[in-house]
């Protein structure tokens, strides 16, 4: 580590460890930034409202026609000035160059329109009968404008004018803008029927339109139906008098999505380059003159259609002893059809990249359990219950369109979840007195040992690991899920505690796999995360020799990010007090509450926790790596991973809530 | 109530209007393939065929490609072995590639989207509203680049897909998943024939000469790149008889019509590549970038290396680490060029060049300028101290030869120095049995001077100049290698002893000194001109300009030199090496039942 006040207490300019850092002007430390950046901003501002007004007449008895209008507009302007970098006055944003400056608007706007005509109807006091019709019409639009500049005249002009500054031929002008719209229209209509309320029947019919979904597939018909029997309410119900809610539910529909990007089935020609950044832009110069560059980034998908879901749900709603104990229990099996998904094509298709399609079938089949208990209630009044939820999902691909068993490429692997991980199996490391096993795959001691598990033409180990060694080792999804809140009150006095537990499954730390992370590499020349790695005299199973190669296949490196993603967390405690009656009179209030909680609490239980000191849950989604392992989903449903990003907090409440 | 109503009746007429119209798409920021159907879009995508090659030349990955496992490099300390990196350059040096390794990439993941659109435009063209002369010259613009994507994939990975989905040099827009490169032999033959075709008729369509400083497409480049397709096919399966004819007279076309194609060698070998000149009037074709700006060179991170950009790697990526070399003795506490410079880069140590390249190709460093105009071989100090001013006084110098370091030392190794500063002598390179020091190996040595760019704004930054590709001296040698090989040997002695002539050029010499030294260095016997001959002669001319490998794989001399010369890659290097690996991303996106049937054989 590396000081970061030299002895007479100056801030050190570039106080890194690294060689290459320090002879890199491109920063500088940034306690600059507290000192010596007096001219520096930033500038966030937001306007946003949301409006709704609605209209309601009844035509006739039961018959009501009712209009809500949702209004939203937003608005977002962003605004930066960096000062130049000055002999003696070191700017951190700005090293070794001269000022900028760069404003960025952007708009949204979007209204909900719902009609809604509702029939309510009693007849004979025990059929109960309610038709809901609804046609809605829902649209959203965004857009943004950027401009950057440097070499503005003087510090004094920040953002105001960029026309204030030299027109010189810069590195830093920048220009850019987006904008999308969308829309939906659903028309939908809704029977519910309750006999003696006892037995309960409703039944949906939709019709949606989506504008992000290809010319042709726009429409999508779907319906839904659901029976309920309150069994509490039959007569021999009567006799067991400790029960007083038991019911019993089920529903087979189709539930629907269309949440994809706008825009995504006319395909994409655009001078978009895919470095991002003021470089982001496809260009070129015949000499002097600089020119720009039109290409195709994305097929047209004609067929882009909806994704749907069949699901069946099977519920049963309990309650005991005057609801001390209440819960529910749930079973599903759905499947989903057309799954929107972006495939990775060949880039041979002479249009690589994210091809989002309608990719074929998948079933999650779960089960829900949740248990409520007033546990004790004693007459001096202090009170402890307890709220227990537990969950399974299981997740898997049935089908790929054109009887494709695996697309490893887009991490599709037919009999295995959407998670699964496609990899080499690590077996542990290389030990010295394997030296002569080693060998034979071209490997030594200290280097990753990987498993051969096939790859002749019988399908039996070949001596050698190739690509055909790699396959579907497990997936992250968990084995069980649940939550415990426990919940003690005494007087004015609550307290409450949240545990959240997992089990089963494989996370993906991208800060263990080595080409992801600097943290990781172990070459000496940078502050490096802590691990057990091998030496001669340390033969340890976990990471490799700190070395250039730490296998001799050049893509195993990924292996050291899979660890057991189970954990058992402490989220909250919250500690409340609640003032009696005469004390708010006295403080002429209606009720006042303080308050003291902690969140993210503590790790109870985790392997990975226990063997890295690391906190075990993601902190985002798809690759957060310096180097792309390959097998980590990207895009709107991503792999959660574990990155570089600010990993979860610890944070500490002390509040009062008061009403008046 | 009166509201109510207004509200009610205003619900109903947006319900009237809303109609299904709300769910056509019409995007104000997105274009479909029919704007290249418009001349602005035609061009515009010719725009993106041209910027395209910046991937292709420059980025580290491409540089590697064509560099690391051959006689001339191998890899030096720093092999990318740091995060994002797979040790590409150790495991292409040593020839323990494999499929997955990242640096294969470049070429392949940055090529067929600029084919594919090639093909696209091609089929544009007759309909775009453009003067007729224009368009001729556009079409003969999009078959030189689609030939010249085809040539730069095939030296690396043999036959690779011409139908990409849509059928033969088809405009592509299905979501294609397979990969048709099954039968290897026939599709060769379709590339080269291809290439030929298309070089054939930008050779006959483009404008004689190219901008004065710009590079545009000239038949000047067209002739000298058929030349080079027809002399890489008679080395490969595909060849035709005639392959060495056409490519004699294609090359001799431009080399006996200077005049007319506008091109001519420098005097002085050191110009061809020197800073800021980079229009010269030997290059006939460089790839364009704008010196110091990197938006328009299209670098997002210009102190990044390699990755998503299209920058100029290759200006780092041959420097050793002249900042960690100890001056004016090998024991002093200074480092007098510690603070890294813009113009020497970022001593990123990626490649050094073998032994052979050192004391082999370029043995005569004297005679023959084309050494000095390379490498650096004087670093001037950046740091003040240790009796040294920065930007003023030499810190060191990379001797010769061992002697001249000894006299200028005084003598060897450490006697009463007649120098102020540190003459390193080349026992003293990490290859020559010693090292500058003994815990760096591969750490310092003589470091390609080709790419230096005064115009950087940093020393780290990635390079911002044009990347040449083709120069008047390399149709030379492809011109005296056809003639070689068509049984014309005293020809190809004539040509190459242009460039011998050439080469003894230095300005402080006068003509007579030159002509001395020119009759030192002379071939003057048709027995001495061989393919080998050729090679190394290209490799004086050509050292460092990231074609080293393709050039040696496409003749067959891969696998052979390597074993001679490079003691890194020879105890690996097999024959199949010669094709590099079908890059493992392609065929685990490639629908079939076994993609590994797409594979180069041996991996």
């Amino acid at each position: 580590m590396v000081s970061p006040y030299d002895s007479l207490g100056n801030i050190v300019p570039t106080p890194w460890g690294n060689i290459d850092d320090i002879n890199a002007s491109g920063r500088y430390s940034p306690l600059y930034l507290k000192t010596n950046n007096p001219e520096w901003v930033d500038r966030v501002r937001r306007l946003r409202t949301f409006n709704s007004v609605y209209a309601e007449v009844e035509i006739l008895t039961g018959l009501k026609y009712r209009a809500n209008l949702g209004l939203s507009f937003a608005q977002q302007h962003n605004a930066q000035f960096q000062p130049e970098d000055l002999p003696g006055k070191p700017s951190f944003f700005r090293a070794v160059q001269g000022n900028i400056a760069s404003v960025q608007n952007g708009e949204t706007w979007g209204y909900t329109l719902e009609n809604l005509l509702t029939y309510d109807k009693l007849i004979k006091d025990k059929h109960k009968i309610n038709f809901t019709g609804l046609y809605s019409i829902q649209e959203n639009q965004s857009f943004d404008n950027f401009v950057q500049k440097d070499s503005i005249a003087d510090n004094f002009v920040q953002f105001y004018n960029l026309a204030l500054s030299t027109p010189i031929n810069s590195n830093n002008t920048a220009l850019g803008g987006g904008e999308n719209r969308w829309a939906l229209i659903s028309y939908m209509g809704r029977l519910n029927y309750a006999f003696n309320n006892k037995y309960l029947v409703t039944l949906t019919y939709r019709r949606d339109g989506s504008s992000r979904l290809a010319a042709g597939n726009q429409w999508f018909n779907y319906w839904a139906g659901s029976v309920g029997w309150n069994i509490i309410d039959e007569r021999f119900m009567e006799r067991f008098r400790n029960i007083n809610n038991l019911k019993l539910r089920l529903s087979y529909g189709t539930t629907s999505n269309q949440a994809i990007n706008p825009y995504q089935s006319l395909g994409l020609v655009n001078n978009s380059n895919g470095i991002g950044g003021n470089a982001g832009i496809t260009r070129y110069n015949f000499g002097p003159t600089i020119v720009s560059g039109y290409n195709i980034i994305n097929l047209p998908n004609p067929n882009l259609s909806w994704e749907f879901t069949n699901v069946f749900n099977v519920g049963v709603d309990y309650g005991f002893f005057n609801n001390r104990i209440s819960g529910s229990i749930e079973a599903y099996w759905s499947k989903t059809n057309d799954i929107l998904y972006g495939i990775n094509l060949p880039v041979t298709s002479g249009v690589a990249g994210s091809y989002l399609t309608n990719i074929g079938q998948m079933e999650n089949n779960g089960f829900e359990f949740s248990l409520s208990s007033l546990n004790v209630k004693s007459k001096s009044g202090f009170t402890f219950s307890t709220d227990l939820n537990l969950f399974v999902n299981n997740n898997k691909l049935l089908r790929l369109n054109g009887s494709i068993t695996e697309q490893p490429g887009s991490q599709l692997f037919v009999g295995h979840s959407m998670t699964a991980i496609w990899d080499y199996n690590k077996l542990g490391i290389w030990q010295s007195n394997e030296a002569t096993e080693a060998a034979r795959f071209g490997a030594q001691p200290g280097q990753l040992k990987l498993l051969d598990r096939a790859g002749a033409a019988d399908g039996k180990p070949d001596g050698r690991i190739t690509i055909a060694d790699k396959y579907v080792l497990g997936d992250q999804d968990a084995d069980l899920q649940g939550g415990l809140t426990l919940r003690f009150g005494y007087k004015g006095f609550d307290l409450s505690s949240v545990i959240f537990a997992r089990f089963g499954g494989t996370l993906i730390s991208q800060l263990h796999q080595p080409n992801g992370a600097f943290l990781t590499i172990l070459d000496g020349r940078r502050n490096s995360i802590k691990v057990d790695y091998w030496t001669p005299t340390n033969p340890t199973n976990w990471f490799p020799m700190p070395q250039t190669q730490i296998s001799n296949v050049s893509d195993a490196w990924s292996t050291l990010g899979y660890y057991d993603a189970s954990f058992v967390k402490m989220r909250s405690i919250n500690l409340g007090y609640s003032f009696g009656k005469q004390a708010l009179k006295r403080l002429g209030a209606q009720s006042v509450r303080l308050y003291f909680s902690v969140d993210n609490v503590a790790i109870l239980h985790s392997p990975f926790y226990r063997q890295t000191g690391v906190d075990p849950e993601g902190t985002g989604t798809g690759n957060q790596g310096v180097g792309n392992p390959g097998n980590i989903r990207a895009g709107n449903n991503g792999t959660i991973t574990l990155g570089l990003a600010t990993p979860p907090r610890r944070t500490f409440t002390m509040g009062a809530n008061i009403s008046l | 109530m009166k509201s109510t109503y207004s509200l009610l009746i205003l619900a109903l007429i947006a319900t009237a209007f809303g109609c299904n119209k709300k769910l056509e798409e019409q995007p104000f920021t997105v274009f479909s393939v029919d704007y290249y159907k418009t001349p602005s879009g035609f061009e515009n995508g010719v725009n993106a065929l041209y910027s395209g090659m910046r991937f292709v030349f420059g980025p580290e990955g491409a540089v590697g490609l064509g560099t690391v496992g051959t006689d001339e490099f191998t890899f030096a300390e720093q092999p990318r072995n740091g995060a994002g990196g797979t040790q590409d350059f150790l495991v292409m040096g040593r020839y323990t590639l494999d499929p997955a390794v990242g640096s294969i990439l470049t070429p392949w993941n940055r090529s067929f989207n600029s084919i594919n659109l090639a093909n696209g435009l091609l089929e544009f063209a007759p309909d775009v509203p453009l003067a007729s002369d224009r368009r001729t010259t556009f079409t003969a613009e999009i078959r030189f680049l689609r030939a010249f994507y085809y040539l730069n994939l095939i030296q690396y990975f043999g036959a690779v897909p011409v139908d990409l989905g849509s059928g033969d040099l088809r405009f592509n827009q299905q979501p294609f998943q397979g990969f048709n490169r099954k039968d290897t032999v026939a599709l060769l033959k379709r590339n080269y024939e291809v290439v030929i075709e298309d070089l054939d008729f930008a050779s006959k369509n483009l404008p004689d000469r190219r901008p004065a400083s710009a590079f545009r497409f000239s038949k000047a480049v067209a002739f000298h790149m058929l030349a080079k397709a027809h002399i890489h096919r008679a080395y490969s399966s595909a060849r035709q008889g005639d392959d060495f004819a056409k490519g004699y007279a294609a090359a001799m076309e431009v080399i006996n019509n200077l005049g007319k194609y506008g091109t001519a060698l420098q005097t002085f070998y050191a110009d061809v590549h020197r800073p800021r000149n980079d229009y010269n009037s030997e290059i006939l074709w460089s790839i364009e970038r704008i010196p110091g700006n990197f938006i328009a060179n299209e670098i997002s991170n210009p102190s990044g290396i390699g990755g998503n950009t299209k920058g100029v790697d290759a200006a780092n990526d041959f420097c050793g680490d002249y900042t960690n070399v100890r001056a004016p003795l090998n024991t002093s506490a200074t480092q007098p060029v510690s603070t890294r410079t813009v113009l020497y880069g970022r001593p990123i140590r990626r490649f050094c060049p073998t032994p052979w390249l050192y004391n082999v190709a370029f043995a005569d460093k004297v005679n023959d300028s084309r050494y000095e105009g390379s490498f650096r071989t004087v670093y001037i100090a950046s740091t003040t101290g240790g009796g040294f001013t920065a930007g003023t006084d030499t810190a060191f110098i990379m001797a010769f030869t061992n002697r001249i370091a000894d006299s200028l030392n005084g003598i060897a190794p450490s006697g009463p120095r007649l120098k102020p500063y540190r003459v390193i002598a080349p026992r003293e390179f990490y290859f020559i049995g010693g090292s500058i020091d003994g815990t760096l190996t591969r750490n310092m040595y003589p470091s390609i001077s080709k790419y230096e760019d005064p115009d950087k704004i940093e020393a780290n930054n990635q390079g911002t100049r044009p990347f040449v590709v083709a120069k008047l001296s390399e149709t030379y040698l492809l011109a005296a290698e056809a003639a070689l090989a068509s049984g014309n040997p005293s020809a190809a002695m004539d040509l190459i002893n242009v460039l011998k002539r050439r080469a003894v050029n230095r300005p402080e010499l006068s003509e007579p000194q030159r002509v001395a030294r020119y009759d030192l260095i002379k071939l003057t016997s048709t027995s001495q001109v061989t393919l080998d001959f050729i090679l190394d002669e290209r490799t004086r001319e050509l050292a460092g300009e990231c074609s080293r490998w393709p050039d040696l794989a496409v003749r067959n001399k891969l696998v052979e030199r390597v074993r001679l010369y490079n003691s890194d890659g020879a105890p690996n290097v097999k024959d199949f090496h010669v094709r590099r690996p079908i890059p493992q991303s392609q065929l685990n996106n490639t629908v079939d039942p076994n993609p590994q049937q797409f594979q180069n054989t041996g991996y």
